[in-house]
């Protein structure tokens, strides 16, 4: 059968391009450092989104944020980019917790969104507590 | 009468493509700037590979169409080059009305939307090509030029340039042009502004080669150096899953169908603008717009 295309030149084409990206650091992974960094990602206007409280996970992959009115914004590592999502209520399934052997807790939040829908936070068990039920109070 | 057959530019321009972007990510090496990344990189080549097989499997149901509405045809326009240099522009102004639909009704925009997921902005951005819009009949807007009379070899080889014209504007590498060229064509710039998130950008650039279209239909923004734009989309995926890349868009309009009250809300989650709600409260572009609008006149008047 002809192919309209000789395979080998795309094929080739994407390897070379992947190794070319690895080799020269395509590799690294974002982090949030702390407060500012996740209250950096959440000031973009178009996530609507005036944070408040914000409780970084200790392993820097995700990170939580309260408004005023009670809504809760989710910050969380894309690769080497952060990226943020406004929660609703309808969107969150359940939030458990589970404490650590360190004594820090666990807290995983499952969400209904198709692409990456959970999340887990590394967190002391005050602010695990307390964001477990600002979690659970979401408002419309 | 039937259509001699012409090279399809896209896979002439495939070892520019490659080329291109090699030389992209030594750049931006070289002036340490973090452009590539290898997992975005990887999905937005393994969605245009997609691209380019299921155009290939497509291209007879789209061909005969075409030779279809040819057969009604209006004029008998000549096959040659003044013909070519009409269909430039006939063609470049439905490519602007396709995308702009694209961007303004969910149904297509769940077809499109996969090309503005990555949250970076570099020649491989520019591969990352849809799935889902040939199922999306978003193919028929081209008939009309074959009912004018624009043979239908010439239809595809001009979507096919548009196609390869649009691929070396997807860069940061390249700042602005001199004035005449960023007054006539699409350029980076003009196009960095329609991959953006931020309000001021969102929906505008949808111009394929000549930017005036977007200056003629009022949906021009200038890039503004004092705002750099955020790539991506509002609500980030954070996946680089091409599967979940491709259909992730259909999946939520397919849930929120379930849960549609009435026809009319579920008319509004297909065919309404993206981010649309029945109680009026949705994040579309022009609410976002409006919000950003309102933050900034209320700053002004402190």
């Amino acid at each position: 059968m002809d192919l309209p295309l000789d395979p080998t030149l795309p094929l080739g084409g994407i390897a070379a391009i992947l190794l070319l990206v690895w080799l020269t650091g395509g590799r690294r992974q974002a982090a949030i450092a702390g407060a500012d960094d996740a209250a950096a990602a959440l000031a973009a206007p178009e996530l609507g989104f005036a944070a408040g409280e914000i409780a970084v996970s200790q392993d820097g992959r995700t990170a939580l944020a309260r408004d005023d009115g009670g809504h809760v914004a989710v910050v969380f590592v894309s690769g080497a980019r952060l990226a943020a999502r406004k929660l609703t209520a309808g969107e969150t399934i359940a939030v458990t917790l589970t404490p650590l052997s360190d004594g820090a807790v666990r807290l995983t939040l499952a969400t209904r969104a198709f692409t990456h829908p959970d999340f887990h936070l590394r967190l002391d068990a005050a602010g695990a507590g307390r964001w477990q039920r600002h979690l659970m109070e979401l408002p419309q | 009468m039937t259509s001699p057959m012409l090279p399809d530019p896209v896979i002439l321009a495939i070892p520019a493509f490659v080329g291109l972007a090699v030389l992209e990510v030594l750049i931006a090496r070289w002036r340490r700037q973090p452009a590539y990344e290898l997992k975005d990189t990887a999905a937005s080549l393994i969605m245009g590979l997609v691209n380019l097989v299921q155009g290939i499997l497509f291209a007879g149901v789209i061909w005969w169409s075409l030779e279809a509405a040819y057969r009604w045809r209006l004029f008998d326009l000549p096959f040659n080059g003044w013909t070519w240099l009409a269909l430039l522009f006939a063609e470049d102004f439905v490519y602007y009305w396709f995308h702009r639909l694209s961007h303004e009704h969910r149904i297509w925009w769940a077809a499109h939307v996969n090309h503005h997921s990555s949250q970076h902005y570099n020649l491989s951005t520019a591969l990352r090509q849809t799935w889902t819009g040939n199922l999306a009949l978003t193919w028929v807007l081209w008939l009309p030029l074959a009912l004018v009379g624009f043979p239908p070899a010439l239809i595809v080889f001009q979507k096919g340039v548009s196609l390869v014209y649009q691929f070396w504007i997807h860069t940061e590498q390249i700042g602005r042009l001199p004035r005449w060229i960023e007054a006539v064509f699409n350029t980076p710039s003009h196009h960095r502004v329609h991959h953006a998130t931020n309000p001021r950008y969102l929906d505008r650039n949808y111009a394929g080669i000549f930017i005036v279209w977007d200056k003629l239909f009022g949906s021009f923004a200038a890039e503004d150096a004092a705002e750099p734009c955020r790539y991506g989309i509002v609500k980030n995926l954070g996946s680089f899953n091409p599967l979940r890349i491709a259909f992730h868009e259909w999946v939520e309009i397919g849930r929120d169908l379930r849960r549609a009250p009435n026809l009319r809300a579920a008319w509004g989650y297909v065919f309404g603008p993206p981010g649309w709600r029945p109680d009026g409260r949705g994040a579309t572009s022009d609410a976002l717009r409006a919000q950003w609008r309102a933050a900034q006149n209320e700053a002004a008047a402190q």
